[in-house]
């Protein structure tokens, strides 16, 4: 073997052994499952008040043969691998199922039995909105892959009732290869979703013409906050449009970018909080910015959920050494 | 590490290329998209909806139109007809409201077979309210104004912003409490829109 040819396969096995450390860093570099536990906690809280909300129609949307018929969800059913076990749940055991998927929400929010009740999540989400598909939206896409996400990762490590169980004392610090499993599976899920949204918009003449926002604003039955004054200052709502492609389509990219990543995140905090706030779609709103957390540093999440008992700590350090004076 | 973890850890990392390309490959296939997409969105379909990850993300695109509302209507001897549309802005809270309105805008977007039984349901549900044995649709599309109509002193509700779609009537012969299992619309003459037998 000539000395080209070795240093060659040198090189190469150099760039391999590089690539596989990046990929294992990438995949599953300890991480603090923290932003776990508080996406657990928001999305528990969803899934519960969506399903409470079920509740005040339940029968009139889960009926046998009312709004979502159960033959006509069984034919869509059909041939395909989509799948709600509340079809084999008979009419008179709907209340039941209901009153059962809310506790385990409120199980899985407060993290209890979480390896379980994750799971169970995640079946009660694809099980209630696959029954009812043509009532289906965003939210509940966004709480599917959320749960299936939090069932995969250690979303019982961090302010659980399985972990004060377990540890009897505040937040636990270990770094778990799993809770970064979980988080970064959120985050590509993330770009992969808004790089869509993004290039879909791209498809429409309006939202390259910059009049796609205002059609949104203009939607009587969207809207629960008057902004046709938009009107009288036509450049807004086109910029607000450019705006939004523009976030959307780059999103995946600069996200990973540490100086930019807070621009990005508070871009698309203001776009999901005026979704909620102009267009009415609270729920939604709230639970696009959920996944957010996984890109925000763990450091700064522990930072903020300790504060209060940090801030006790020093106020009784300072009483204690005010004492002693 | 034993060989079964050694196993377990190929697997895992094996799964998590083929998920993230899944993943990415679910919104593919939407119109308009090359046949090459197309086939591979079909490809990662099974796996997709089974994790109930089989979605577009096509949030008001391509382009942001017309809302979808369906109005009702019992006719009544010798009264005026009893009318109403969902969604009803009056509907509470929120997120039920949505919930109606997503089945006034979704359901030209599932399968043709599966289309006329939801409708079917739709009116079933009206009778049910109101107990009323007859009930006919309508799409009606409302049209979002355009700034020009705004500048000029419009308003989002204008009446030529609307636009109706008769769907048809369905007989529901039996009282309310007693419903054949089997239900068949009828067509009334009256009706100029869909029909389904």
């Amino acid at each position: 073997m000539t000395s080209s040819s070795s240093r060659l396969i040198a090189i190469i096995r150099c760039g391999l052994l590089r690539a596989r450390d990046a990929w294992l860093r990438f995949w599953f570099e300890p991480a603090d499952p923290l932003p776990l536990g508080l996406i657990r906690i928001l999305t528990g809280l969803m899934l519960t008040y969506s399903l409470c909300v079920w509740g005040l129609d339940l029968q009139a949307f889960f009926g046998d043969d009312l709004l979502q018929p159960r033959e006509a969800i069984e034919m869509l059913h059909e041939g395909n691998a989509m799948f709600s076990l509340l079809l084999y749940v008979p009419q008179e055991w709907m209340f039941a199922a209901l009153a059962a998927s809310i506790l385990v929400s409120l199980l899985f929010t407060a993290g209890a039995f979480t390896r379980v009740t994750s799971v169970l999540a995640f079946l009660i989400t694809t099980s209630w909105s696959q029954r009812v598909p043509v009532a289906n939206f965003g939210l509940d896409q966004i709480v599917g892959l959320l749960c299936l996400y939090l069932a995969i990762g250690p979303s019982e490590a961090s302010l659980s009732w399985d972990s004060y169980r377990r540890h009897k004392k505040g937040l636990s610090t270990q770094l778990l290869p799993s809770a970064r499993l979980a988080l970064r599976l959120l985050q590509v899920h993330l770009c992969i979703i808004y790089l869509w949204a993004g290039f879909a918009k791209l498809k429409g003449e309006t939202w390259w013409t910059g009049e796609a926002l205002w059609r949104v604003i203009a939607n009587q039955e969207y809207q629960t906050a008057d902004l046709t004054w938009m009107a009288k200052i036509p450049w807004l709502p086109y910029l607000l449009a450019h705006i939004t492609i523009v976030w959307e389509v780059f999103f995946c990219a600069l996200i990973w970018n540490r100086t930019l990543r807070p621009l990005m995140l508070f871009i698309g905090v203001c776009i999901h909080l005026g979704i909620g706030a102009f267009l009415g779609m609270w729920t939604f709103g709230l639970i696009m910015i959920v996944p957010y957390l996984s890109f925000v540093s763990d450091k700064r999440l522990r930072a903020f959920i300790t504060w209060p008992s940090s801030k006790r700590r020093a106020l009784q350090t300072e009483e204690s050494a005010s004492t002693s004076e | 590490m034993s060989i079964f973890r050694k196993a377990g850890f190929l697997l895992l990392n094996l799964w998590i290329p083929f998920h993230v390309v899944a993943v990415f490959l679910a919104p593919s296939g939407m119109p308009p998209s090359s046949p090459l997409l197309v086939n591979a969105a079909e490809l990662a379909r099974p796996y997709n909806e089974a994790l109930f990850l089989n979605h577009g993300y096509h949030y008001f695109a391509p382009d942001p139109g017309a809302s979808t509302l369906v109005e009702w209507s019992i006719d009544r001897p010798g009264d005026i007809p009893l009318k109403g549309r969902f969604p009803d802005p009056q509907t509470s809270p929120r997120l039920l409201y949505h919930r109606y309105f997503m089945l006034a805008e979704n359901v030209e977007a599932f399968s043709p077979e599966a289309r006329p039984l939801i409708l079917r349901g739709y009116a079933k549900h009206i009778a049910d309210v109101h107990k009323a044995d007859q009930v006919s649709l309508s799409f009606i599309r409302h049209y979002p104004a355009s700034m020009v109509r705004i500048q000029a002193g419009g308003s989002l509700r204008d009446e030529d912003s609307y636009e109706m779609e008769p769907i048809g009537t369905w007989n529901f012969d039996a009282p309310p409490n007693r419903l054949p299992t089997s239900l068949t619309p009828v067509p009334v003459e009256h009706t100029s829109g869909r029909q389904f037998e």
